[in-house]
């Protein structure tokens, strides 16, 4: 009986870890992972910047993508243009307003396999305002390197500054759209 | 001729909220203020709470006018103790400054704080010299606030700057003064403290700022009979 007993627990055991794996959760590599954009300058060149201070998370969930979810935080206050008075510019309210709006959030909503990676859907909460988008996130391969299982994912999203409430006055010498490029990595330890 | 005088009333009611209409509009266009839904702390502050001021401070004059008394004068530092309490809470909401009870802490004593201002310089007899000198804080806080990159803060400075020093210099009555004074003195308080928060104007420099405001109010209210408000 106890022997009965004690394959049921195994039994369960199993059936529950396999369960929890069926979606693998990878944590944002801060340090292999890059959020940076681009806006123009006076419609002649380009001004690069990125987020140093991102954070996130992706639940992939190999046998059905469906039930993949896509999360990341970046926090505004890590601008970086390079220039530190521009970036002290771009954190107060003519821009991203930072004291009021400190992070810029994305939380996918559907996602959908493709060729290469994924079709990902959600809200993306920028500067108080969140509007629905849909871009493909690329990638997706799971390797195991240097003790974790890492994937890789990148994708450039096209946004409007006007979309999400920034102030007209600010769109003008910075042209009002602007390229967000995420080259990403997930661990999972 | 009853119709004719009715008739140039109403023509001149028509022009002047016609011309208010136009400064709105143009206020607008040129500063492009404020947005709605009212999301960021200036946007809540020219749409809610530096009107509520205003009317808190009309309200009060009203009332102190009609039933002088010490009483009627505690509703009145009641009054504005909770406005201030709005007013910082309604500049603050939602931001980073606002998210522990420590916080709420400090924003009760910011509105002791910003009460005693607003209840002391209304009460100034120097009231021409105080309007000035509010005027001059409030440009001075917008000069701050643009040297600190918020150009859209800064310009914000310019009208209710005029307006507290013009209504201030040239109104008659004491009381009216004191209102417009009232009013200016929410404008300042709020303008320092969206500065402060949200425009990274230093401590230093705001404590240069204070200490200017001190300055130019001592200097303009014994400077002459006409900034101690005693000429007609």
């Amino acid at each position: 009986m106890r022997c009965v007993f004690a394959a049921v627990l195994a039994a369960a055991v199993v059936a529950t870890s396999s369960f929890s794996q069926a979606a693998d959760v990878y944590q944002y590599d801060l340090v292999h992972s890059s959020v940076s954009f681009k806006a123009r300058f006076l419609d002649i060149s380009w001004i690069h910047g990125r987020f140093n201070d991102v954070s996130g998370s992706f639940s992939l969930d190999r046998k059905d993508p469906a039930k993949s979810t896509f999360q990341l935080t970046i926090n505004v206050d890590s601008v970086d243009t390079a220039n530190e008075k521009r970036d002290e510019h771009l954190r107060q309210p003519d821009y991203f307003d930072t004291k009021q709006f400190p992070t810029i959030e994305f939380q996918s909503t559907k996602v959908k396999a493709v060729a290469g990676g994924y079709e990902v859907t959600g809200d993306f909460t920028m500067h108080g305002v969140t509007k629905e988008i849909t871009f493909p996130f690329m990638g997706g391969e799971e390797v195991e390197k240097m003790g974790a299982k890492r994937v890789g994912f990148a994708t450039e999203l096209r946004l409007k500054r006007s979309d999400f409430n920034f102030d007209p006055q600010a769109i003008g010498n910075i042209g009002d759209e602007a390229v967000i490029i995420i080259d990403c990595a997930g661990e999972k330890k | 001729m009853i119709r004719l005088l009715a008739a140039a009333i109403a023509v001149l009611v028509v022009a002047a909220a016609g011309l208010v209409a136009m400064g709105l509009a143009f206020g607008n266009a040129v500063l492009l203020l404020p947005k709605v839904p009212p999301s960021s702390g200036m946007d809540r502050f020219l749409l809610i709470v530096w009107p509520a001021a205003c009317l808190v401070e009309v309200g009060s004059a009203v009332v102190c006018r009609r039933w002088p008394s010490r009483s009627v004068s505690s509703v009145e530092v009641l009054l504005r103790l909770v406005a201030s309490w709005l007013l910082g809470a309604g500049l603050l909401w939602g931001s980073v400054h606002l998210r522990g009870e420590v916080d709420w802490l400090l924003l009760g004593l910011w509105c002791v704080a910003a009460t005693v201002v607003w209840q002391v310089l209304p009460r100034e007899r120097a009231q021409r010299g105080v309007g000035a000198a509010i005027a001059i804080a409030l440009i001075a806080t917008g000069t701050l606030m643009v040297v600190g990159g918020w150009l859209k803060g800064g310009l914000t400075s310019l009208p209710l700057a005029l307006s507290v020093g013009l209504l201030g210099w040239r109104l008659q009555d004491v009381t009216h003064r004191g209102v417009v004074i009232g009013c200016g003195t929410a404008a300042m308080v709020g303008l320092v403290s969206l500065g402060q928060f949200f425009g990274r104007v230093s401590v230093l420099q705001g404590a240069v700022l204070a200490a200017s405001l001190v300055t130019a109010t001592l200097l303009l209210a014994r400077r002459s009979p006409a900034t101690r408000g005693e000429a007609a």
